[in-house]
């Protein structure tokens, strides 16, 4: 079974994969520089919360402006590179030989939004840490945490739909599905007796 | 009251252990094959494999540790669940279509058996099929243990029973457990998940209008009071902070789509194309579920604050403590039924890939063949693999209660560090070689394990499994960027071209 890479798949592979391989190089990097660079930096007292002072099972989170400050922009940066990861990831799973053909803007489009998303759920906290008087609330939650729970949580649905869109036409179509057929009557083991 | 709930909860637990005996023989009957047993023909339906999916996923850590870390976090530990959606989109898109093709093309069974195809190296596969194992044993065990604790929680509270020691539960838990996985094999499995699933789906929305009634207000009454108290407890970060909630959504992301037991199931439905109809329903069935997580913890402890309810004499106690005070009986019934239902979804599914790389892939990574009378070595090595983590479970609860937690936790991280760059990465990447793969999968059991031996706590509580995974993910990368391209069988390089 073991025989040389066929010639004719190194001629239609794009670079596409190993341009998104760079990509996750470099964000897994970055990461990993960036919370070397939280983790050298002075760590604010209640960085990670005290105990509850009436309720030992409990933890606080004390006062958010003054331990959000020192991490901020590491914290957007963070969460910005991790989602990048997953779209990056995304991507790299749908891409054909000869690149993400029409999965390409939508897929630009979703990071971006997705990124959006995340910078508004960091702004939005910013006011709500800042502002020490009870806050007003949206559909339950304060306004932060109803960006993290009606924005953050379902935007996956965004990537989700257009793997369903995609997936006849780009992901396997028709034309691929036969081409594997032709491949499992090529290469298939035959089928083990019962035991 | 007390011991008309009691017999209200043993009914449901009973009914429920009945269910699943009655699957085990009727799976039995499907059961010719170790294709059979592995990955049950390849041939479930769109329904059957999205349950199975989503319940193999949620333990019963969903049911009594994500509310109390809820509770006692408040927002922190809902970035675990919160990442979910992420992560299957990511395992369906790197993964539902290359190893659903590889599946077929090579009748590959296990995870490590794909992994063996891909890299044409039986030391990658032998790798994997050791980190599954040891991972195996930890989560394995830890869910033997709390399975047994639910069951002596359940059959104490019945006065004509009374008090089960631990050792008796574990063995009552794991003869069921067992005999429908030897029965049945991954089919027996996956059909419990579905009556699993559907339990823990109908259960959580039954919960949140329970959460709802129970707090003066409501919803909203429960964030004015959270935010009353401390306002950064309810604001998006909860008490730990931003960094250490993010290093949750990475690491639970990448954890999700790195589970052996969801990737598994890529290798065993139907169609191809079934892959874009089980994705949505999927997601959709393990966020309905996981509201549990997020309420119950957040209404209790406004239940708390409110002074409706005492203070818990521990943070796991939030979700039990709700249930008895706050939910109808017959609605505790069935979540506890649906508790014990999460822990053993999991636990089967474990079951089965620990005896895919006892009796498939270590014999092949090693001798280059497969054993003779594969499905019954199959059965014999989940009887074995069952009692062997029982075994475990036990001495570790009484001689070294630090011994399973190390491996449960270690077993987390460890999938998603070793199981990442080599499948979800390496399966999509032509250039990725068999030598980055076996480094990668080292280097996270090796981080992992110092880690957890050594106790190593990262600043800002960052989850202890980011470090291995940007190792192994950048070691996989760079190795592989830096290599020449490795030779690829030339079916399963048709197969990642697809």
């Amino acid at each position: 079974m073991a025989v040389p890479r066929s010639a004719q798949s190194l001629r239609t592979e794009s670079r596409v994969p190993d341009l998104l391989a760079w990509a996750l190089l470099v964000i897994v990097l970055a990461t990993g520089a960036l919370l070397a660079v939280a983790a050298l930096a002075p760590i604010h007292p209640e960085a990670t919360g005290s105990t509850h002072p009436t309720y030992e099972t409990m933890l606080r989170g004390g006062p958010g402006a003054e331990r959000f400050e020192g991490v901020a922009a590491v914290g957007w940066a963070y969460g910005g590179l991790t989602l990048l990861f997953f779209t990056v990831c995304f991507g790299l799973g749908l891409r054909r030989p000869e690149g993400l053909g029409p999965l390409r803007t939508p897929l630009i489009v979703g990071a971006l939004l997705h990124q959006l998303a995340w910078a508004l759920l960091v702004w939005v906290y910013l006011g709500y840490a800042d502002d020490p008087t009870p806050r007003a609330t949206f559909l339950g939650f304060p306004h932060p945490t109803a960006v993290m729970l009606y924005v953050m949580w379902p935007f996956p649905a965004y990537f989700i739909a257009l793997y369903i869109l995609y997936f006849d036409r780009f992901i396997f179509t028709e034309s691929d599905r036969r081409h594997f057929d032709e491949l499992v009557a090529q290469y298939r083991a035959p089928e083990p007796p019962p035991s | 009251m007390e011991e008309h709930r009691s017999l209200i909860t043993l009914s449901c637990v009973v009914g429920y252990l009945a269910v699943c005996i009655g699957v085990g023989l009727w799976a039995m009957r499907r059961t010719q094959s170790s294709r059979d047993f592995f990955v049950a023909g390849r041939s479930l339906g769109v329904w059957v494999t999205s349950i199975a999916i989503f319940s193999s996923t949620l333990s019963g850590f969903a049911f009594v540790g994500g509310p109390g870390l809820t509770y006692r976090q408040g927002m922190t530990s809902v970035w675990m669940i919160l990442t979910a959606a992420c992560g299957y989109a990511a395992a369906f898109a790197l993964l539902a279509k290359p190893l659903r093709l590889i599946a077929e093309l090579r009748d590959t069974l296990s995870l490590p058996d794909a992994v063996g195809a891909r890299y044409r190296s039986p030391s990658a596969q032998l790798l994997m099929g050791l980190a599954i194992l040891l991972g195996v044993m930890g989560y394995l065990g830890t869910q033997i243990l709390a399975m047994a604790t639910v069951m002596q929680g359940i059959l104490g509270d019945v006065a004509w029973i009374g008090e089960l020691d631990l050792v008796t539960c574990v063995v009552i838990s794991c003869a069921i457990l067992i005999f429908y996985c030897v029965t049945g094999g991954i089919i027996a499995s996956v059909y419990t998940d579905v009556l699993q699933g559907a339990m823990m789906v109908g259960a959580a929305f039954l919960i949140v209008l329970a959460a709802r009634s129970a707090v003066d207000g409501g919803f909203t009454g429960m964030s004015l009071t959270l935010m009353q108290d401390d306002p950064e407890v309810i604001g998006p970060w909860g008490s730990l902070g931003i960094l250490a909630s993010l290093s949750f959504f990475f690491i639970f992301a990448v954890g999700t789509a790195g589970q052996p037991q969801v990737i598994t199931k890529l290798m065993m439905f139907r169609r191809v194309s079934d892959a874009k109809l089980i994705l949505p329903i999927t997601t959709l069935g393990y966020t309905a579920a996981a509201l549990l997580w997020l309420v119950v913890g957040l209404a209790m402890r406004a239940l708390v604050l409110q002074g409706t309810h005492p203070e818990l004499p521990s943070a796991d106690a939030a979700s039990p403590l709700f249930l008895q005070t706050f939910a109808h009986p017959l609605l505790a019934g069935v979540v506890f039924a649906g508790l014990l239902a999460a822990i053993m979804s999991t636990a089967d599914a474990f079951l089965n890939i620990g005896a895919a790389v006892v009796v498939r892939d270590v014999p092949r990574a090693l001798f280059g063949r497969a054993l003779r009378n594969e499905l019954s070595a199959a059965r014999w090595a989940t009887v074995g693999v069952g009692l062997l983590a029982a075994g475990f479970a036990l001495y570790s609860h009484y001689y070294n209660a630090r011994l399973i937690a190390l491996l449960g936790v270690f077993g987390a991280a460890t999938f998603a560090a070793a199981i990442i760059p080599p499948v979800l990465i390496g399966f999509n990447w032509k250039r990725a070689t068999a030598l980055a793969a076996n480094v990668a999968m080292a280097t996270s059991i090796g981080i992992n394990l110092a880690v957890e031996i050594f106790d190593l706590r990262l600043p800002y509580a960052i989850h202890g499994g980011v470090p291995a995974m940007l190792v192994s993910t950048a070691l996989f990368l760079a190795i592989s960027l830096a290599s020449k391209p490795p030779t690829i069988d030339p079916d399963i390089e048709a197969a990642m071209d697809l």
